[in-house]
């Protein structure tokens, strides 16, 4: 704290990318707010916030694919660049590299390297495979990735398609290096590996932003940290000088200081609804956990963690691969989603759009989409009952629509949720589960949402809610486990809620005794 | 009411128009919410195009005319149904015709060789069809073959398997019953128009009425939402390919009648005629969306088009050409009017082979 955003000294014109008077405003919310912040050349900055801090927008208008508020102006070697377009940041020398991966399976290793390049010694108008394939080579060599540059990228394991995505990245040379969690998807050795490529960039010159999760990659690949929270610049130290609990205390503002007290957990619970022994699954578990009626049990976790594979497993979207779980006191083995509903399980997706809705179909459709076999009378479906149906279910959760005929693509994200909620509460379920309930909602949409949740509690239903938003896993939960690589590394009662005990578990630090 | 008498109980009485002119705004809106349905245009042109040949050419509308059209629309309606409900989950099947080929070769054969009663064999054509879906769904469900792909090695393979099993010679002698299936009437009517009419209401009944149907609307317009609501997406993509088989075997049976023979070349090509009604009709290719009522009106504009241009004494080679442009003008329509009402399909074909990469969207913080 000794160092804060207003005090950091700019460069100037020296070599560098610099954010100068930089907003983003998505309607009433300022999303993002920062003065003055550079970016040095020959120097790994570390950036890290919560999720919501403002790190992905603030990766985005460097990367031009965000365009910020009027005004502000990104510099880089002191010229400003076009802002909100992405060819512009490319030509100024900007390369990130992002958690999703862009890269084209069909093609090979080679091909996605030098797409939309040309590659060095290509001779005439014709594609030279030859060139194409050494170049590859080289830009491999650079990450050490030994793979054929002739595989389809499709026939690549998560780790080294990141890897490639590196590669790619510095292939182009960049002026600015943007590592956006690079090493969310891989193992200690890779993870390393990117680290060193960050060091070497920065040794040559570039500038090189890490962004992390894990807070001691972060230490190590930076030479300085910046942290972010709710949108603005809150600090800005030496590496050297960002310990865990100074760094978690600044993403989580001060007021949060740990709560510690004595544990719970010998406190009488009612009998569990649902409970899971030792489950496992693909790069989950095992895990073992359970919940009572009108209980909500709050999963946290970063991103890989496995919240949402958790969710899948428990709904059989995901096959188990081992243990067991019981529902309402017998054995439930769902071996489709089909069996799930049917057991009295129901899940609200993380993906709305991808994963929930039939967005062109009418809300009607939506709403008993997961009940129609219920509402049929020996396979045939009776518009009138339909139509009662998905009015009275759609309207207890206070959707808002002209009418249940109107496609549901044509509602807010928070009107198209609440539908969703309609839909698996009138399957009645006894195990609700729910991934990032509120993503992409307003922020009044969420207190309904919220409303929802309570009330699905009050019927009875054992909830399990999946969130990266911590504020909403302590204002639902009763309980939260701590998700770290696919396990439970901590479960927390009511009284031992606060960001720094899960972001100490979660990001695998130690420990609090 | 409608929403512009809501709008005079409140508003300044001395001000409104008269009764006169309101009546027309009143009909605008019907006139609108009437252009809305999906299915209109396609139904319009029918008329249109009924109406102008028939006054060219009086000839169109004698009724030997209207029954021939009504025999083509049997044929290729029945594929086209089959065809439809494929593409409703985004899927395609381009075996109907070769099933037509193969399935009247062997029923003829079976009756001419073996003399197995029509009866029997109209069983064993609509089974081969079966069996054919089937396999069909098995190959994209389990092994995850695309529809088109696995679809073509039918078309290839089932008129192949036609050609082959008499060398290419038509099968003639066969039972006078199938003559009777196909040219008797009641009251008027051909038989197989009923017989289609049977399979469009059955098809309704399915897709409107039923849970079964609303699900094959589920898998095609977001399969991945489908499945997280429990839907058992494979069986219900097994199912589609199935009708569409089983269509194609009944229609292998009707056109022995027609033509008297088993014929091994018949039914070339139909698969294109009868992809092209239902799109027509407003089924979209991305699946998800399009009904029985424009599938029958898409593949009637088609057969009456068809009819028109032999009518008409057009060369054939320009018949080729004005199906081409109508199925043009219906596409481009299709498009036209899903932008004007805000909606566009951004799904496209899935690129990205990894089942696990799940498009994690960077939504601003809130």
């Amino acid at each position: 704290m000794t160092e804060s955003a207003a005090s950091h000294v700019s460069q100037g014109n020296a070599a560098g990318v610099s954010l100068r008077r930089v907003s983003k405003t998505y309607g009433l919310a300022t999303v993002l707010q920062v003065d003055e912040l550079t970016f040095r050349g020959g120097e790994v900055t570390g950036l890290v916030g919560e999720n919501g801090a403002g790190k992905s927008t603030l990766l985005g208008i460097l990367a031009g694919t965000v365009t910020p508020d009027p005004g502000g102006e990104v510099l880089i070697n002191g010229e400003p660049v076009h802002p909100g377009s992405p060819g512009a940041s490319q030509a100024a020398g900007v390369a990130m590299v992002s958690q999703e991966f862009p890269l084209v399976g069909q093609l090979t290793v080679a091909e996605n390297l030098t797409l939309g390049m040309r590659p060095e010694g290509a001779r005439g108008f014709f594609y030279d495979r030859k060139a194409v394939v050494a170049t590859a080579r080289g830009m491999l060599a650079r990450v050490q990735l030994d793979i054929d540059p002739r595989a389809p990228v499709s026939s690549l394991s998560i780790p080294a398609r990141q890897l490639l995505e590196v590669a790619k990245a510095l292939g182009r040379e960049p002026r600015l290096l943007i590592l956006d969690e690079p090493t969310s998807a891989l193992g200690p050795v890779e993870a390393d590996r990117v680290i060193g490529i960050a060091r070497e960039h920065a040794a040559n010159g570039g500038a090189v932003i890490f962004v992390g999760h894990r807070l001691e990659e972060v230490r190590e690949a930076a030479d300085r940290v910046v942290v972010l929270r709710n949108g603005r610049l809150v600090a800005d130290m030496a590496a050297a000088e960002a310990t865990d609990d100074r760094l978690i205390r600044e993403m989580v503002g001060r007021e949060h200081l740990a709560t510690v007290t004595a544990d719970h957990s010998g406190l009488a619970r009612p009998a569990p609804v649902f409970a899971a022994d030792e489950l496992t699954a693909p790069g989950l578990g095992p895990v073992s956990l359970s919940v009572s009626q009108g209980e909500v049990l709050g999963v946290a976790g970063l991103m890989g963690s496995g919240r949402s594979r958790l969710l899948h497993t428990l709904f059989g979207a995901i096959p188990r691969t081992g243990g067991a779980m019981t529902l309402a006191g017998s054995g439930y083995t769902p071996r489709s989603t089909g069996d799930a509903v049917a057991a009295g399980v129901a899940l609200v997706p993380e993906d709305r759009k991808q994963q929930s809705i039939l967005a062109s179909a009418p809300v009607r459709w939506n709403v008993t989409l997961a009940t129609l076999r219920r509402i049929s009378r020996s396979g045939f479906l009776f518009p009138k009952t339909e139509r009662q149906l998905a009015k009275e279910y759609a309207g207890r959760t206070g959707a808002r629509f002209a009418s249940i005929e109107q496609p549901i693509g044509s509602l807010s994200g928070g009107n198209q949720q609440r539908v969703i909620f309609g839909k698996w509460f009138a399957a009645e379920p006894k195990l609700l589960l729910l991934d990032e309930p509120t993503r992409g909602v307003d922020v009044g949409a969420k207190a309904e949402i919220y409303g929802l949740i309570d009330e699905a509690r009050a019927r009875g239903m054992a909830v399990i809610v999946a969130s990266s938003e911590l504020e909403e896993l302590f204002r639902l939960s009763d309980q939260i486990v701590v998700l770290r690589h696919g396990r439970i590394g901590r479960v927390l009662t009511k009284d031992q809620f606060s960001k720094e005990q899960v972001l100490l578990t979660a990001s695998g630090v130690k420990e609090i005794p | 009411m409608t929403t512009s008498e809501a709008g005079t109980s409140h508003g300044d009485r001395q001000d409104l128009p008269g009764t006169e002119e309101r009546v027309p705004a009143v009909r605008r809106n019907r006139l609108r919410a009437l252009v809305d349905i999906p299915e209109f245009g396609v139904v319009a042109a029918c008329v249109l195009v009924f109406v102008i040949v028939t006054i060219i050419q009086p000839r169109f509308a004698d009724e030997a005319n209207l029954q021939v059209i009504g025999l083509d629309l049997s044929n290729y309606g029945i594929l086209a149904l089959g065809v439809g409900i494929v593409i409703l989950t985004s899927g395609i099947d381009l075996s109907p015709g070769a099933i037509v080929a193969l399935a009247s070769m062997v029923s003829a054969y079976l009756n001419v060789n073996y003399n197995v009663p029509v009866g029997l064999c109209v069983v064993i054509s609509i089974a081969i069809g079966i069996v054919i879906g089937y396999l069909h769904g098995w190959f994209i469900t389990r092994l995850d073959v695309p529809p088109f792909a696995i679809t073509l090695v039918t078309l290839t393979a089932a008129a192949g398997a036609a050609l082959a099993l008499t060398s290419g010679q038509p099968i003639s002698g066969v039972s006078f019953f199938y003559q009777t299936l196909t040219l008797s009437k009641v009251g008027g009517v051909p038989l197989p128009v009923i017989i289609f009419l049977v399979v469009a209401i059955s098809a309704w009944i399915l897709l409107e009425r039923t849970h079964i149907g609303r699900q094959i609307y589920a898998v095609g317009g977001n399969r991945e939402a489908a499945r997280l609501a429990g839907i058992p997406v494979s069986r219900r993509l097994m199912l589609t390919y199935i009708i569409s088989g089983a269509c194609a075997g009944l229609v292998g049976v009707l056109v022995i009648g027609r033509i008297g023979v088993g014929d091994p070349s018949v039914g070339s090509g139909w698969e294109l005629d009868a992809i092209a009604g239902a799109v027509i009709g407003g089924v979209s290719l991305y699946g998800g969306e399009g009904r029985v009522v424009g599938m029958v009106a898409g593949i009637l504009l088609l057969m009456l088009i068809n009819n028109a241009l032999i009518v008409l004494n057009v060369s054939p080679f320009f018949q080729q050409v004005a199906l081409g442009l109508v199925l043009g003008v219906a596409i481009v329509a299709d498009r036209i009017r899903a932008r004007s009402r805000g909606q566009s399909r951004p799904r496209g074909i899935p690129v990205f082979g990894a089942q696990g990469s799940k498009p994690a969207k960077t939504t601003p913080a809130s």
